[in-house]
């Protein structure tokens, strides 16, 4: 299984250790970057344009997402992919997994109170985890 | 109640008066009968007096040393005086009827006798009464000042307490005030205490975390011959690390900016700015910034040296870090002026900026903007802020890309 995937972080090395584990693990299929939630959003909205560009990786299956970003942090993001999944079908192919080095029960709560939010790992990232949330 | 048992004693005196005008007018009758032979038993006429004569000993009764005391204090003491000669006149009379019946006074003797004692009788009666109503009167009056006193004084103590009480309810009421303003404060405390140890766990936790995998990658590099990639994450490593210990400095820094206790001291303020300029100038020239100064102050500054060194390195540090790549010539000038006892300082950038939603957000903990040009702790402005608060001075700012200023306004007396 190899799945286009968007990884939203705002540390250039977790990006590419990231990066480097799905594609090495053949998780991905291809690994869409964005350092905070604000330019992740306006790749996702953009879809005339990316989908022309990425066709069939477009939009990405899988989302990885971190907490604490700055701009726009994890849970800000989800408000706003909120209201774009109902505007928009497309949206709502995707699948959003919580990958954050942060072990704080609120944070679990609030992130696992979204439907479309898989599951919540904690960094580093477990690639065997992360493929049994995604095919449950 | 005294006022009142008073008042009655006032009215068995005017009683016992009006008895012995009524007993003296019954005694006047019999003197007459006497005097025109129709009364024989001088007998009748000696009851008569000893009827007269009960009154004022009736009266000295009731009065007992203290209406006297009383009488005397207000002037009616004349009244017992006339008792007692009352009392001698009856005694005087009754002498004399005595003797009359021993035959040692005639007839015309006892008549005269007689005659004087119902005049003096009556007159003690005429002269009783005035004195009488003098002092009820009095006592009534003094009473009812009592009673007004007494009145006011119910509706002064009453007053009093109630100012008293309504004070300790206000007291009250403003120590529940200010405990829940300290427990609002406290709870605030908390949650940035809260929040702090949850930033700080976390920055802490994610660089640890990412050298971890870092490492593993780089046996794996080697291994496989791959040393430029290797190469590359030991130099991730190394940032990762420098992060981590900026991260903890940071936070020692606020640690101790509560607790500095340095002397305040004369400071030159060029060379305050020329200092900062030095221990930046290698960064500044590694991500080719220029930085210029321009000095139109005309005082020193009198604060902790290391509060104010620290605001200028965190602000221009920070105009070096978040310039602008894309800028012909990246700049950060410090500018300074006096005027009305206050110094002002200014760093100003043609950076970055500040994003306009997130101004509101700068001076918090843990406040990142862009951390793709630099991976600062988030802690520097909310340090600066601190720092300043404490030399008194104020720290304001405008931004919009391109055009950054941080303003400091500082107290130099």
């Amino acid at each position: 299984m190899e799945v286009p995937t968007l990884v939203i972080d705002d540390s250039d090395i977790d990006q590419y250790l990231i990066k480097r584990q799905l594609t090495e693990s053949k998780f991905a299929s291809r690994v869409f970057s964005k350092f905070n939630g604000q330019e992740a959003l306006e790749f996702l909205s953009d879809y005339a344009a990316n989908k022309i560009q990425y066709k069939d990786d477009y939009p990405p299956s899988v989302i990885l997402l971190d907490i604490n970003m700055p701009l726009m942090n994890g849970f800000e993001f989800l408000e706003k992919f909120k209201k774009l999944r109902e505007e928009h079908d497309y949206c709502s192919t995707s699948i959003i997994v919580f990958l954050t080095s942060s072990s704080d029960e609120k944070d679990i709560n609030q992130a696992t109170q979204y439907d479309f939010v898989k599951g919540y790992i904690h960094k580093p990232l477990d690639i065997t985890q992360l493929q049994e949330l995604v095919s449950n | 109640m005294i006022g009142a048992f008073e008042i009655a004693k006032g009215a068995k005196l005017h009683e016992l008066n009006f008895l012995h005008v009524k007993y003296n007018h019954v005694f006047s009758k019999n003197v007459d009968r006497f005097s025109f032979d129709n009364l024989d038993d001088t007998e009748v006429l000696a009851r008569n007096v000893r009827d007269i004569r009960q009154q004022p000993i009736d009266c000295l009764k009731v009065a007992t040393w203290f209406e006297r005391s009383f009488m005397k204090l207000i002037g009616t003491y004349e009244a017992i005086v006339l008792c007692q000669k009352d009392i001698e006149l009856g005694d005087k009379t009754l002498i004399n009827i005595e003797q009359f019946n021993n035959q040692r006074i005639d007839k015309e003797q006892l008549e005269t006798a007689l005659l004087d004692a119902v005049a003096g009788f009556d007159d003690n009666s005429e002269k009783f009464e005035p004195y009488v109503s003098k002092t009820v009167s009095l006592v009534l009056n003094m009473m009812i000042t009592l009673i007004v006193i007494k009145a006011i004084l119910v509706a002064l103590i009453g007053y009093v307490l109630s100012r008293s009480l309504g004070d300790d309810y206000q007291k009250l009421a403003d120590t529940e005030a200010s405990l829940a303003e300290r427990t609002s404060k406290l709870e605030e405390k908390n949650s940035a205490l809260e929040q702090f140890s949850y930033h700080t766990s976390h920055d802490l936790k994610s660089p640890l975390t990412s050298i971890r995998g870092l490492t593993q990658y780089i046996s794996k590099d080697i291994e496989h011959g791959n040393l430029e990639e290797a190469k590359a994450n030991v130099f991730a490593i190394e940032k990762l690390a420098l992060r981590g210990e900026e991260l903890i400095q940071d936070i020692l820094k606020i640690t101790r900016s509560d607790t500095l206790s340095e002397p305040n001291s004369e400071i030159d303020v060029e060379r305050l700015v020329d200092g900062v300029i030095k221990r930046l100038s290698l960064q500044a020239k590694e991500k080719g910034v220029l930085i210029t100064k321009q000095l139109n102050h005309q005082t020193k500054l009198f604060c902790q040296t290391s509060r104010i060194q620290q605001a200028l390195d965190n602000l221009v540090s920070n105009s070096i870090k978040y310039s602008d790549p894309k800028s012909e010539q990246p700049r950060v000038e410090i500018n300074t002026q006096s005027n009305d006892g206050e110094l002002t300082i200014t760093v100003k950038d043609n950076g970055l900026g500040i994003p306009k939603h997130l101004h509101s957000q700068v001076f918090n903990m843990f406040a990142r903007f862009h951390s793709r040009q630099a991976e600062g702790s988030g802690l520097g402005l909310y340090l600066v802020k601190k720092h300043i608060a404490r030399i008194n001075g104020m720290i304001s700012f405008t931004s919009e890309p391109g055009n950054t200023s941080f303003i400091l306004k500082l107290p130099v007396t």
